[in-house]
């Protein structure tokens, strides 16, 4: 189900929240993990089965390894628990890619060899990567002993399933949810800030990510290379697009997390006022970057064997963090370009002259809109058009073509997000007053909303898919 | 790295009284608003659209309870005078529709006992020829451009229009199944026109279904007041089912649908997303809108068409119909975007690349090796396109007479023979 679709707003959110406010304090979490199978299976039944194995897996895992006396003993239950999850993933994500990977290398080898890997178009379920990441992460801090074993299976199924986080994010530890399961406050404050996160969230999907969303086609998904305009037209487009989509998304999450009591991290600090790839990943999907830095970077040596280590351990970790984003090669080029960006970064040092922040947040930006085009791209030769449209090396078009196809709302559209992104304070830094002035804004951007998704079906969310 | 995401979200809660009221402002008026957008629209989901009667079914007939005829005689129906087409209806805007719109004049219509267009018949008469389909076939004012009317006057026998509008390809054809199986004598001849758009593979795999569950009524032949109790149609409540019957039944849908057509024409000039302007490259002819569901499906790839599948099912319900003697022609209708290929902007085509061709022609082929009758109207269609003929309403899916003309004539040649006249 998603966030911006009828069924949610209209049937499935009142009912959850009214069935929520109407139980006591124990049936509500029996209620929220019904009602996030329920969610999650919208989709598919069969995708729950999948989540409730790693489920019971991570769970019996981490009570294992909390009883364990001795190191020796915790190891066999944290490799289960980590490999379950990863065969999980690299199955159902990863298994196409690799045989047709092998199979184009045996082609290449063996031409007049017959026989191939099958490859089984498994259908991706949803969120995946998302829950197994977050399941695997409570075994990991139980064996570290950073965090203590669930108290119950229907608290850690609750943590694993909470529908507001479970199909994009923010990635949660255990441990920052394992009291709120328990106990959680619950205020107007918090229900009204909540609600305004929400709408926010709500809003910059709806109508702001869905409306850019038509300038992408100039660019991508085209039988004819793009020119100069098209090309940056289209990137520029996905480049907010993806943005507001998804940090829209996580807005909606911690805005639906406090209407029922929880608070989830923020997962977006305005990414694209970042004045370095550095400063980027500090501001882009933070939970995810949090988590490659504890569960893979630090334990890959980090920064402490050595500079040169440093950066083998920056461009693995971010080539790793591409890959987990998809099953395509373009991903692995992505995340290949940010972690060499990084690892350059890192050997020059950081300067922070007043000065050049101008030069330097527009270079960064300019290297992260290049590398959005990696990441969209249905494959390497696709990427390599529209870089070279961008180039100009397939002319440079007109501006009246590019507008007259994408149409003007979507060109309004990107000069709204581009003065949002750069300009704007983000949604976590509003103040929020509940003035009247902002609950008539919040009123309008609620009726603005509600009208757009009746106008257009609702379209998913972008990271459904990693 | 500086990282301490969890401790962000405490930032953004305030106890202070002052905040606390105002926030008590703000849960109850979008509360409000909620509460009410909600109970409105499901409301008149009741009310209106009647959406619960598309997940809970009472059995229309059975084979030893006929279904009673809705009225007792010919009744008449009054079609008011209007401007433009079911695309202009689509356009939201006054201004806009005053573009496209061609005028109709109104006309008095009669209806059959059972509801039917159709005109006044001895109540004894007998037809050797049925029409079923959804608007394609019972379209057409006054009565004679309809196309059962049409094919009647080419072969000079009586011809039963049971085609009616809005419900898809096959529910009038299953309609007539329902309440004919039974009521003998049949006809030889059941004409069933569906247009291009709704070839695929899934829905016509859901015929069967259809075909199946009658078969399995018939057979076991319910006697019971219990066995005709009405039942929950739990397909309908299948998560891919709501997806579409929710949205599809709103009222605040069909309202901001038409709100947001207004704004963007009035506005941007720009016409909403299920409409687009198609130019003849000449200028011979003035442009005509196009519809967007229709271009899609012409993108659809094979195995969405699965004209295998759509074979099948077609051989399975004739197969079902020959065991009271009756034979289908089939007859795919081209859709205006088909026909007019070459009048699609090259703005709403999909991947930057044209539309692919018609795959009637390919249905028709297949159906004919199998040994059911059908006709392909695209040829004859794009023939006639290409030397002027106005084949479609301008500012409408459906068809012109002189396109209802030229069909029912093929499709009465066609009959000629198989009706030995």
């Amino acid at each position: 189900m998603l966030f911006n679709s009828y069924e949610f707003l209209f049937a499935f959110l009142p009912l959850v929240l009214g069935l929520y406010y109407i139980l006591r304090p124990r049936a509500r979490v029996v209620m929220l993990t019904l009602a996030s199978y329920l969610f999650y299976g919208w989709w598919d039944y069969r995708f729950c089965s999948l989540m409730l194995i790693s489920t019971v897996i991570d769970y019996i895992a981490g009570g294992r390894i909390a009883r364990a006396v001795d190191q020796q003993q915790k190891r066999p239950w944290v490799a289960l628990s980590v490999c379950s999850n990863l065969a999980l993933l690299g199955f159902f994500k990863y298994f196409d890619l690799l045989a047709g990977t092998m199979n184009y290398g045996l082609a290449a080898l063996f031409p007049d060899a017959g026989w191939r890997i099958p490859l089984l178009h498994v259908v991706l379920p949803v969120g995946i990567s998302f829950y197994t990441f977050q399941s695997m992460s409570y075994s990991i801090d139980i064996y570290r002993g950073e965090a203590k074993p669930a108290r119950s299976f229907l608290d850690f199924a609750c943590y694993v399933a909470l529908f507001p986080q479970l199909i994009a994010g923010p990635i949660i530890r255990y441990r920052s949810l394992a009291d709120q399961l328990v106990e959680r406050t619950h205020t107007v404050d918090k229900f009204a800030l909540g609600l305004a996160l929400f709408v926010c969230g709500l809003s910059k999907k709806v109508l702001l990510a869905d409306s850019v969303a038509l300038l992408v086609p100039l660019a991508f998904d085209r039988a004819v290379a793009p020119d100069f305009v098209h090309a940056w037209t289209g990137a520029l487009g996905y480049t907010m697009q993806i943005y507001f989509d998804f940090s829209g998304y996580s807005d909606m999450a911690v805005g639906l997390g406090l209407m029922l009591g929880f608070t989830f991290p923020q997962n977006f600090n305005s990414p694209y006022k970042a004045v370095s790839i550095t400063d980027f990943w500090r501001r882009w999907h933070i939970s995810l970057s949090t988590w490659l830095r504890d569960y893979l970077y630090i334990p890959l040596g980090g920064n402490r064997i050595g500079p040169s280590r440093t950066y083998v351990n920056l461009i693995v970790t971010m080539l790793l963090g591409g890959l987990w984003h998809g099953a395509n090669w373009t991903f692995v080029l992505w995340g290949a370009f940010h972690g060499g960006l990084l690892a350059i970064e890192r050997a020059l040092g950081a300067g922070d002259a007043a000065y050049l922040r101008t030069a330097r947040r527009a270079s960064t930006f300019l290297l992260v809109v290049v590398g959005w085009v990696l990441f969209r791209a249905a494959d390497a030769g696709e990427a390599g058009r529209v870089l070279a449209g961008m180039a100009g090396l397939h002319g440079w078009g007109g501006f009246d073509v590019a507008w007259s196809e994408g149409g003007a709302l979507p060109f309004i559209g990107l000069f709204v997000t581009a003065a949002l992104a750069f300009c704007a304070p983000n949604a976590w830094q509003v103040k929020w007053r509940f003035s009247a002035a902002q609950t008539a804004g919040l009123i309008a951007l609620f009726l603005a909303c509600t009208a757009a998704i009746m106008v257009n079906t609702s379209s998913p969310f972008l990271y459904f898919q990693f | 790295m500086p990282l301490n995401p969890e401790s962000n979200a405490h930032r953004l809660l305030d106890a202070s009284q002052e905040r606390r009221h105002a926030a008590r402002r703000l849960v109850l008026a979008l509360g409000l608003l909620w509460i009410a957008l909600l109970a409105g629209d499901w409301t008149m989901r009741f009310f209106w659209f009647r959406w619960h009667e598309t997940v809970y079914s009472r059995p229309l007939v059975t084979a030893d309870r006929p279904l009673p005829a809705a009225k007792p005689s010919f009744s008449e129906m009054q079609l008011a005078p209007r401007v433009g087409g079911d695309l202009t209806a689509l356009l939201g805007s006054p201004a806009a529709r005053a573009k496209f719109g061609i005028e109709r004049p109104g006309a008095t219509i009669t209806l059959d006992p059972e509801g039917f267009r159709m005109p006044i018949y001895p109540a004894t008469q007998r037809f050797d020829v049925v029409v079923v389909g959804d608007s394609y076939m019972t379209d057409g004012v006054p009565l004679t451009n309809m196309i059962s009317e049409r094919i009647a006057a080419h072969l000079g026998v009586p011809v039963l229009n049971r085609a009616f509008m809005g419900r898809g390809p096959f529910q009038s054809l299953m309609l007539w199944i329902e309440q004919n199986w039974t009521r003998p004598p049949h006809p030889k001849w059941i004409v069933w026109g569906f247009v291009e758009r709704d070839i695929s593979g899934a829905a016509f795999a859901g015929y069967i279904y259809l075909i199946e569950r009658h078969r399995g009524r018939v057979e076991v032949e319910l006697k019971t007041a219990e066995r005709l109790r009405p039942r929950v149609i739990w397909r309908a409540l299948r998560p891919a089912s709501l997806r579409v019957s929710l949205p599809n039944s709103s009222a605040l849908a069909q309202l901001s649908r038409r709100a947001w057509a207004r704004i963007q024409y009035d506005v941007f000039r720009e016409l909403p997303a299920d409409v687009f302007v198609m130019k003849d490259p000449e200028d011979r002819a003035p442009p005509m809108l196009g519809y967007r569901v229709a271009l899609d499906a012409m993108y659809w790839p094979p195995a969405v068409r699965n004209l295998e599948q759509v074979v099948e099912s077609i051989a399975y319900i004739q197969d079902y119909l020959d065991l009271i003697g009756v034979k289908l022609l089939v007859v795919p209708i081209p859709d205006k975007e088909q026909v007019f290929r070459d009048r699609i902007p090259q703005s709403v085509w999909k991947r930057g690349e044209p539309p692919p061709e018609s795959i009637a022609p390919e249905l028709v082929r297949r159906l004919q090796e199998r040994g059911i009758a059908a006709i392909s109207l695209y040829e004859p269609f794009t023939n006639a396109a290409a030397g002027g003929v106005q084949i479609f309403w301008p500012d409408d899916t459906h068809w012109h007479p002189a396109g209802i003309g030229l069909a029912a004539r093929l499709i009465a040649d066609e009959l000629r023979g198989k009706l030995n006249m």
